[in-house]
């Protein structure tokens, strides 16, 4: 599960790298996707999703108090997925995904993405409860329209899936992200540590718990305040929170997000989904007394509905 | 299906592949911090526009070595070494009135300010400021540094800056004068950490900058160099003579451009009467600011020096308060100045750029001597417009304040400014073609001023001071070809020309696609020194010859006069150790060397003040003249050259055309020559470079002799001359080192001589002598021209002769020999009068008169004769009847009469007894003889006159007259006639006895009712005395007796007795 809307909240597209590396990142994927030998993959196993969700965020400013801001927002997203197999315990997967964001009130943060993504897996053997290891390159782009927002999203990290019975399965992350956005306080670092238990209540109903755990870099936007500049470690003037002066700052904080869901199968190819997300973010660092009495921190919460649709 | 999944996966990839193509930086962050849209130019902010560069390239106001001299001075014993030891030394916390206010300085650095600020009773004021900057913010919003002035937040404590306006300390290193009981402002800046003063600090994020510059560049001080030995510099102007009384001021706070915390008691309600009472603390501490009283007390401000700053912002915050008495409580500006209350326009240029963006600087500076640059009105503005353009427009280096200028680039100040400029100075001049307002950046070429350059010498053509400015191209115009340049495509060229005359050399300059092009004229001159060689001495060679400078540039008495300048330009004892020497020399330079900026030469107030900007003096540079140009020139190069100190100048004085006054034999002149004004000269030569003798205007040869020099190795000489022309004389002068020489080009002419003859009209002559002459002295003193050689003679068309002979003829003076018989002649005289090159002939022309006769004539005394009358005509013995009596002759003595010549004498009787007509008339014998003898008949005054002459034209002398009374003899009273009578027997019986009526009794009695008296005077006859009875009778024998005893015959004494008592008038007595 993705945390969406604002950021931070698309753990996806962190990750590690600099230009150069990127570039010889999305290089290397599609050379190996149209140029390596179609022996191993069998491009019938191309798999498609598309999605579509609507979302309502309470706090799209990742702020306290009276900086809180909500919002809404739309969404469409096209993924692809292609298994390579690469031998009898192991594959390359490839996923690449575009898609779109479109807020109601706070139109700079409408934006359109691309991912791509390859993950080598590997499967010691074919029993059910074999888990599934994996070790995956994420590279991403953002066209927002806030200015200081576009810009890469990189991420690197080990992943584990694991059928824990018939009904329950797990899945587990640990990343390392990288933002580099057009401003400096859109630079963003962090290490997440997520895992997912997926419970099928029947079958065509899911319910799913997720949890993550963020150190790192956090983005919050508020009005000027003695308290944020003291602990701040990059901001600047926003430029999709225009109502009144509003500054974007860049923390160092520690992130907590809880998902749950409940999914339900249309079909063959299509199922509804409907999550709720709460995140708690909190600086690392607080200001000195003389400024404030009060803790910084935020709460943010989301509801998102989607239908996602498979071919 | 496949071939679907196929185009649809590709399509995805495509896309991702596209991820990473492009490279990211953070430059959304520069959009945002709102730097981008605004130029920046040199970025020399807080540094005084005109630096002087140190040895190590570094400006000098901005190096540590500045600071620690400027603490030296103001702080000599460190007691203000830390934060603690200023708030100490400055008595903060000791009680008495003492405030703290925090805000946003808007206009100054945009700090949050924390100001606590004291007064303490000898009238000194402290302020020390924490400034609190909250860095991380970008675009400039910084509303939030007040929020942490207001909670202290150390985490953006930048620094505290402290003024104090307090007495100085003076030490050895003041001059004897230093006044140590004069208040004056003094700058600190402690570390925000530590507390120790700091030297250098980054007040505006454009790195650190030393001290006091960053304070005082906005407070209206100076950045003098250093005094040698790294001493803070004096500044004459200052009252106190202290070093480091940098005339700075303190700043009064412009509270409506604040900014303030919502926090209680941080409002600006909260803090407004704050702010007042230290608004009226910094009046306190203006030049003549009069008496200010508040809820805090009363000060007297200290009255303005002569010559120092007068207090010009004082108006400004006694306006904000309502005026003088500053009644209101409210701060509100609405200043606007008389001066710039001059039209829409103007008052428009003033609220939207002179306010927000010149004033708070400006209007601290300037002196009683001038004041322009504290733009207090239009027309001091418009005075520093071309400067204005300059600084803004072109270098980006004013505002002097990074936030202020920022600010400025966002406003509409800008156009207006720009609009203004061009209305001064000619459209275009700030403005594009399409009217956008010029930025700093683009290349500007300056290839320096015009100038002056040595014939056959290189100089250097320098387009470093041109800006952003990445290419440069030198060239020659082709309308002035004849000379070279050397490295064309070099900032720096080198020009040469074997030829004198004007070069036209244009400077290209270029940087990304801009270009800009700028021509300056190349003056080659055979007398200009070479460039290359030009040092200080030059320099104070130009500086202290003539009276130009020195008139006012002199020390003066203290304290110090109206109109002092601030710079003393004579050779003196600058370092009080009673000797002027080579120090005082080296202190000179260092004081000079203020006036010098290396990074935009022309601009140096050296260069700008002597040729009229704003300079309260005249004029040295008068840039029309070949003169000026050279002064310029000379101090123009010396800068180009590096401003090198030493050397030594030779001055042979100025050129000068001398009319000479040739004399002697053979005919010579001289010249002083006085090398004295040479500058650390040792030893001296002076030589005749070259001699042109003009010609004769009057035709004559030339002497040709040539001319020679008196003295040559002595600083003063003497130029020896035969010759009228052009004489060049070169001295040639040593320190021991450098050398180096003068020509002076000395015009050598000569009066054209005016000659000038006299007398002149009517010249009356003395004569004297027989025959008697004259002489006329023919005068040529009148003559100017210094006239060598005189010729004297008659005017060929006049009467020559007429008037005498001239003797002398070639003197100065002549003389000419007058006859008598000249006078009334008429001639006319030429005087031909010559000096050694020039001949002028003169006329005069005058008529002989004579200056008189010279004759007195003398007739004698006047006075009384008394004499006794007979009757000269005696017949038979018997006196006739008809006798006319007559007296014995009087002399007539004319002898005693002078005069020159020969006299001739004419005497006459010009009046005489009315009786004394007809047969009773005097008469004169001789009358033409120096002696004569007049004859009366009558008694009575006589006036004879006599007349001199000696045939020249009488004057009154000529003339003499004596009065002559003539009376008659006594005895001849009627007393004694009548004793007559009885002894001649006439009273006896039968003649005339008494009672007798017929004869009539000559007894003296009353007979009748007549007496004697009347019975006698009865016969008596006063018209012809010689008829009267009383005497024919007795003498004729006739009326009826005989002739009586001494009637006739040869005694006729009775006869002449009564004859004498009737002509003396028959009277009784």
């Amino acid at each position: 599960m993705q945390f969406k809307g604002a950021v931070p909240r698309d753990s996806a597209r962190q990750g590690t790298g600099s230009d150069t590396s990127r570039r010889l990142f999305a290089a290397a994927m599609a050379y190996a996707m149209f140029w390596a030998p179609s022996a191993f993959a069998d491009l019938n196993d191309i798999r498609f999703r598309l999605t579509s969700d609507v979302t309502y965020d309470d706090n799209i400013s990742r702020a306290r108090k009276e900086d809180k801001l909500h919002d809404s927002f739309g969404a469409l997203n096209l993924g692809a997925s292609l298994p390579w197999q690469l031998s009898g315990t192991s594959r390359l997967v490839i996923n690449g995904n575009v898609g779109g964001e479109k807020f109601k009130r706070y139109s700079g943060l409408d934006r359109l993405y691309a991912n791509i993504q390859g993950e080598l897996q590997y499967r010691k053997s074919g029993q059910f409860s074999e888990p599934i290891w994996g070790v995956f390159v994420r590279q991403g782009e953002d066209w927002y329209d806030s200015t200081l927002r576009d810009g890469y999203r990189t991420a690197a990290g080990f992943s584990v899936r694991k059928p824990v019975t018939d009904k329950l399965f797990f899945f587990s992350a640990i990343a390392y992200n990288q933002r580099d956005g057009r401003s400096k306080v859109f630079d963003t670092k962090e290490v997440s540590l997520r895992a997912n238990l997926d419970y099928s209540l029947s079958r065509r109903q899911t319910l799913y718990l997720g949890l993550e755990g963020r150190d790192g870099d956090i983005v919050s936007t508020a009005r000027p305040n003695l308290a944020y500049f003291d602990i701040a470690k990059a901001l600047i003037l926003d430029d999709v929170f225009t109502d009144t002066t509003r500054f974007s700052y860049r923390f160092k904080a520690y992130t907590g997000i809880v998902t749950l869901g409940y999914n339900f199968a249309l079909g063959e190819h299509a199922a509804l989904d409907l999550a709720y997300r709460a995140a708690y973010s909190r600086p690392h660092e607080q200001p000195p007394s003389v400024v404030t009495a009060d803790t910084i921190d935020y709460v943010d919460n989301q509801v998102t509905l989607s239908i996602l649709i498979r071919f | 299906m496949n071939h679907l999944r196929v185009a649809i996966f590709t399509l995805l990839f495509a896309c991702a592949g596209f991820i990473g193509g492009c490279g990211q930086g953070n430059s959304g962050d520069d959009a945002a911090a709102g730097t981008a849209a605004v130029r920046l130019g040199l970025d020399r902010f807080l540094l005084f526009p005109n630096p002087i560069v140190d040895a190590s390239g570094n400006f000098q106001t901005n190096t540590n070595a500045f600071a620690q001299a400027y603490y030296a001075a103001v702080d000599p014993y460190g007691e203000r070494g830390t934060l603690s030891g200023w708030m100490s030394r400055n008595q903060f916390g000791t009680g008495g009135p003492e405030f703290v206010a925090v805000f946003r300085d808007v206009r100054d650095l945009g700090y949050g300010r924390r100001m606590r600020g004291r007064r303490n009773t000898d009238g000194s004021i402290a302020f020390f400021v924490e400034n609190y900057n909250v860095s991380t913010v970008p675009g400039g919003y910084s509303l939030v540094n007040v929020d942490a002035a207001v909670v202290r937040d150390t985490q953006w404590h930048v620094g505290t800056n402290a003024i104090e306006w307090s007495p100085a300390q003076c030490t050895v290193a003041d001059p004897p004068d230093c006044a140590a009981s004069v208040k004056f402002a003094k700058y600190f800046n402690f570390d925000p950490t530590t507390g120790q003063r700091q030297n250098m600090l980054d007040l505006d994020g454009r790195g650190q900058k030393a001290m006091p510059g960053v304070c005082i560049s906005c407070h209206g001080g100076r950045a003098d160099p250093l005094t040698p030995q790294s001493t803070y510099a004096l500044v004459e102007n200052s009252l106190s003579r202290k070093r480091g009384d940098v005339q700075a001021r303190l700043q009064g706070f412009d509270v409506d451009s604040f900014e303030w915390s919502m926090t209680p008691g941080f409002t600006r309600a909260d803090q407004e009467s704050v702010l007042k009472i230290f608004n009226q603390w910094v009046l306190c501490s203006y030049p003549g600011g009069g008496s200010v009283s508040g809820s805090w007390g009363t000060c007297s401000a200290p009255p303005a020096g002569a010559n120092e700053w007068q207090g010009t912002a004082a108006t400004l915050i006694q306006d904000w308060y309502g005026g003088p008495a500053m009644p209101n409580a409210q701060f509100s500006d609405t200043y606007l100045p008389a001066g710039w209350n001059t039209g829409a326009t103007n008052v428009q240029l003033y609220r939207q750029v002179v306010a927000p963006f010149c004033r708070t600087c400006h209007l601290l500076r300037g002196t009683a001597n001038q004041s322009d640059i504290d733009f207090d009105s239009e027309v001091k503005f418009r005075s520093y417009a071309s400067r204005i353009k300059t600084h803004v427009f072109d270098r980006g280096n004013m505002p002097l304040a990074f936030l202020v200028y920022q600010d400025f680039w966002k406003s509409n100040g800008p156009a207006i400014l720009a609009n203004y400029i061009d209305s001064i100075l000619g459209a275009g001049t700030a403005t594009t073609s399409s009217g956008a307002v010029k930025q700093p950046g683009r290349p500007i070429a300056d290839p320096g001023p015009n100038r002056m350059v040595r014939t056959g010498a290189n100089a250097t053509l320098y387009g470093g001071d041109s800006l952003f400015a990445t290419s440069y191209s030198w060239t020659l115009d082709s309308a002035t070809p004849g000379a070279t340049i050397t490295n064309p495509d070099s900032a720096t060229a080198t020009f040469f020309s074997s030829f004198p005359g004007n070069y036209t050399v244009h400077l290209t300059v270029s940087n990304r696609g801009q270009s800009d092009s700028k021509a300056v004229i190349v003056t080659v001159d055979n007398t200009f020194r070479d460039p290359a060689t030009l040092k200080f001495a030059h320099v104070k060679n130009v500086l202290q010859t003539g009276s130009t400078c020195t008139t006012c540039h002199i020390p003066s008495a203290l304290p110090q006069l109206s109109a002092t300048p601030p710079i003393w330009y004579t050779s003196f004892d600058r370092n009080n150790d009673t000797v002027t020497d080579a120090t005082d020399d080296a202190w000179f330079y260092s004081e000079l060397m203020g006036r010098v900026n290396l990074t935009e030469i022309s601009d140096s107030s050296l260069l700008r003040k002597p040729t009229g900007n704003h300079h309260n003096g005249g004029s040295l540079f008068d840039l029309i003249t070949n003169a000026g140009l050279s002064n310029y020139s000379i101090i123009y190069n010396w800068i180009l050259n590096g401003a090198l100190p030493g050397g030594v100048a030779a001055n042979a004085g100025a050129d000068s055309t001398n009319n000479l006054v040739f004399t002697g034999s053979p005919a010579a002149a001289t010249i002083p020559l006085d090398g004295n004004g040479s500058i650390s000269a040792t030893s001296f030569a002076w030589t005749i470079v070259s001699t042109t003798v003009a010609a004769h205007p009057n035709g004559t040869s030339s002497t040709g002799i040539a001319p020679s020099i008196t003295n040559p190795t002595s600083a003063t000489a003497t130029l020896n001359v035969f010759d009228i022309g052009t004489y060049v004389v070169r001295l040639t002068v040593s320190n021991g080192t450098d050398t180096d020489f003068d020509d002076r080009t000395i015009t050598m002419t000569e009066t054209p001589v005016v000659a000038s003859a006299s007398p002149s009209g009517t010249v009356a002559v003395s004569f004297s002598g027989t025959p008697l002459t004259g002489t006329i002295s023919l005068d040529s003193s009148g003559s100017t021209g210094n006239p060598l050689t005189y010729a004297w003679s008659y005017s060929p068309s006049g009467l020559s002769g007429a008037c005498g002979t001239i003797s002398n003829a070639t003197s100065a003076t002549a003389t000419l020999t007058v006859p008598s018989s000249a006078v009334g002649n008429t001639c006319t005289f030429v005087l031909t009068a010559s000096n050694l090159t020039t001949t002028d002939p003169g006329t005069t022309t005058f008529t002989i008169a004579s200056a008189g006769s010279g004759i007195v004539a003398n007739a004698g005394a006047s006075g009384s004769v008394s004499r006794t009358f007979t009757n000269p005509s005696v017949t038979l013995g018997i006196p006739d009847s008809t006798g006319i009596p007559v007296a014995p002759t009087i002399s007539l003595v004319g002898s005693a009469s002078t005069g020159p010549g020969t006299l001739t004498y004419t005497w006459s009787v010009i009046a005489m007894p009315a009786n004394a007509t007809l047969s009773y008339a005097p008469a004169i014998a001789s009358p033409n003889s120096v002696n004569a003898t007049l004859t009366v008949h009558r008694k009575g005054l006589y006036t004879v006159q006599l007349v001199v002459d000696n045939g020249l034209p009488p004057g009154p002398s000529n003339t003499a007259t004596r009065d002559i009374t003539v009376d008659v003899t006594v005895g001849n009273a009627f007393t004694n006639m009548k004793s007559t009578f009885v002894s001649r027997g006439c009273t006896s019986a039968g003649c005339h006895q008494s009672g007798s009526t017929l004869p009539p009794s000559w007894v003296d009695e009353t007979v009748g009712v007549l007496t004697l008296y009347q019975r006698v005077t009865a016969r008596v006859n006063a018209t012809d005395p010689a008829s009267s009875l009383i005497v024919t009778c007795p003498s004729g024998g006739t009326c009826g007796m005989g002739q009586q005893t001494g009637f006739h015959d040869a005694d006729v004494t009775s006869y002449t007795q009564f004859l004498n008592w009737i002509i003396d008038g028959a009277q009784n007595n």
